[in-house]
């Protein structure tokens, strides 16, 4: 990674801590997990399960909504402030820049999972659970699918406005945990005329319910090392893409 | 800044009065309105596609909800039961189809099916799918046997079910205790017999379950022999003279290699049997649960007990000794805090 880039990531990490916004839904994602506690104390028998399940859940809504109102903004704002003229007019590439806004975005969601994820783990034990490797992985998992939600938002920032593209996350994110259920509904006759399209929808857009590792995480089902390495390469591979294209339009855009 | 006179004052505080009341009045007519559409509306459960594609990847967090609206909602009282019946079971199957892991959900679901709907296929046809989702789980097995046993009287299939139970990992004494009894009142006391010897043989290291599982081989001999006294009486219209009469009439299922008679006692007089090693047995349990009671008094009171009726506090009770009616009980020595066997002062 170029000086550039990590100079901007830096930058960016720097600036995104800053933000009210990120404060204010960590500290809602905070609440929530408490409050899965006082609804694990009304169910019956499955009150780890339940604290675990709203607890994964939480982080990873909380984890969504940064992710699109920061990545939406982020170099929106660079552009609106005239920042931007100053980053490029020095020894900086396009495409150096959006990777460090990019790896900037990543680092400050790494240190959420962080911060979430022991809230997390200190809400299953006081509820009497107790943490499996499973979870680490739910995590690791939620921080890769955060990968590639971070390069689409990037991504369409740059050809939309803000608000489109924090509207075309929330959608992608949408349809991109549903292409698989598509695919397994339309497998019978009766929907046998949507299934090359639910086939289409499934390989073009990206299967989100890849990095869905919650599931596992409540019942403690171990995960192989295969699937998260295949997983790890799913998210280089399809945030590379995106990435790509994101550096393409910003390389061809005038300010 | 102008500053209000008193009559806009009284004026203001008018208006906010009628307004305030207004709100009061259209409030509590429409609340009652919306509750009685939406509770309604919430009674909709979708269909297993619906329910999957409606869930964006948080299909556990989904059953999750059902399930708590589904417990919320067992003692509610409804205007038409049968609707709540039928909702409460959609309930049931979209939690589990969410989250076939779901045990609680399957267990209560079935009890609740077939014990208060009295529908016991509704409850065998939830537990049926979650056996073929987990083929691991004792619970499930077990608790079909119960529905069977129970609602609908079926003891070869609740021992089929049992059967199954007992085989699964970890499944606990008390299922193979009860897939017992049912074995040999259905003539297959070696089948009981052979389950507990495999078990010991299984537990051979540790000694506390070699001698649960030889108290139940103790107590399928007494089991056996009642019921041979019992066709001896109905055919004979009086009692035995011994278990040797009893035996050489074919009354018991005896087998080369095995004693089914050996340490069992009977008493033509008042017809009973008995076996000294399960009762020796039952008192080496009562003692070893007293005296880890002891350390667990201890642990949670800060001090000790002193007298046994103290462990009532950790306790559900005291167990019964077997010899009680030749005075035999239990006490506890204050000095070294051990629970011993005594034998009452019957001038006391």
């Amino acid at each position: 990674m170029s000086a550039g880039v990590i100079a901007i990531a830096a930058n960016t990490f720097r600036e995104v801590k800053r933000d009210r916004v990120l404060y204010l839904l960590v500290f809602f994602a905070l609440i929530l997990m408490a409050l899965g506690q006082a609804l694990g104390w009304i169910s019956i028998e499955e009150e780890v399960k339940l604290v675990t399940d709203l607890s994964l859940a939480a982080i990873s809504v909380f984890a969504l909504l940064i992710t699109i109102f920061l990545g939406a903004s982020l170099i929106y704002k660079e552009v609106d402030k005239r920042t931007l003229y100053t980053i490029l007019s020095k020894d900086v590439g396009r495409t150096q820049f959006v990777l460090g806004k990019f790896f900037g975005l990543l680092g400050t969601f790494a240190v959420c999972i962080l911060l979430m994820g022991s809230a997390f783990a200190a809400n299953v034990l006081l509820c009497g659970g107790s943490l499996n490797p499973t979870m680490a992985a739910a995590l690791y998992a939620l921080l890769l699918e955060l990968t590639v939600i971070t390069a689409f938002s990037i991504a369409f920032a740059l050809v939309t406005s803000p608000i489109l593209s924090a509207i075309c996350t929330l959608a992608f994110y949408l349809v991109g945990h549903s292409t698989e259920i598509l695919v397994k509904f339309t497998a019978g006759p009766a929907h046998a005329g949507f299934r090359p399209f639910a086939k289409a929808l499934y390989y073009v857009i990206p299967n989100l319910e890849n990095f869905n590792l919650r599931y596992e995480a409540a019942y403690a089902i171990p995960v192989p090392a295969v699937r998260l390495l295949l997983m790890t390469g799913y998210a280089v591979v399809v945030s590379g893409l995106l990435l790509a294209f994101a550096s393409a339009v910003f390389s061809r855009k005038s300010f | 800044m102008r500053r209000f006179g008193a009559r806009s004052l009284v004026l203001a505080l008018l208006v906010a009065g009628a307004g305030l009341t207004g709100v009061v009045f259209f409030q509590n007519r429409l609340g009652p309105m919306n509750a009685a559409s939406r509770d309604a509306a919430i009674r909709y459960v979708p269909d297993r596609e619906m329910l999957e594609l409606t869930s964006f990847g948080y299909r556990s967090v989904y059953a999750d909800l059902l399930w708590i609206r589904s417990i919320q909602n067992l003692a509610k009282p409804f205007d038409d039961p049968n609707e709540k019946y039928e909702w409460l079971e959609a309930l049931f199957h979209g939690i589990t189809d969410l989250d076939p892991r779901f045990l609680s959900a399957y267990r209560l679901g079935a009890t609740y099916l077939g014990l208060i709907k009295r529908d016991g296929p509704a409850g065998i046809s939830l537990l049926e799918k979650g056996i073929e989702a987990n083929p691991d789980s004792w619970q499930l097995p077990s608790d079909l046997a119960m529905l069977y046993y129970c609602d609908l009287k079926d003891r070869d299939k609740a021992l089929e079910h049992l059967k199954d139970a007992v085989e699964k990992p970890n499944a606990p004494l008390h299922v193979r205790a009860f897939t017992q009894f049912l074995m040999v009142e259905k003539d297959q006391a070696w089948g009981a017999i052979a389950m507990w010897l495999r078990f010991q043989d299984q537990h051979r290291k540790n000694e506390r379950l070699v001698d649960v599982a030889t108290e139940h081989l103790e107590k399928i001999k007494l089991q056996v022999a009642r019921r041979g006294i019992e066709k001896f009486e109905e055919e004979h219209e009086r009692r035995p003279a011994s278990l040797e009469e009893l035996a050489r009439g074919g009354y018991l299922p005896l087998r080369e290699g095995y004693d089914l008679l050996d340490g069992v006692t009977y008493d033509p007089e008042d017809g009973r049997v008995r076996s000294s090693l399960l009762k020796d047995l039952q008192i080496k349990r009562a003692l070893y649960l007293l005296n880890t009671a002891v350390k667990v008094y201890r642990e949670r009171k800060g001090r000790d007990p002193a007298t046994i009726f103290d462990l009532l506090d950790v306790l559900y009770r005291i167990p019964r000794h077997p010899r009680r009616d030749q005075g035999y009980g239990y006490g506890l020595n204050p000095a070294t805090l051990e629970v011993f066997e005594r034998k009452r002062d019957p001038a006391k």
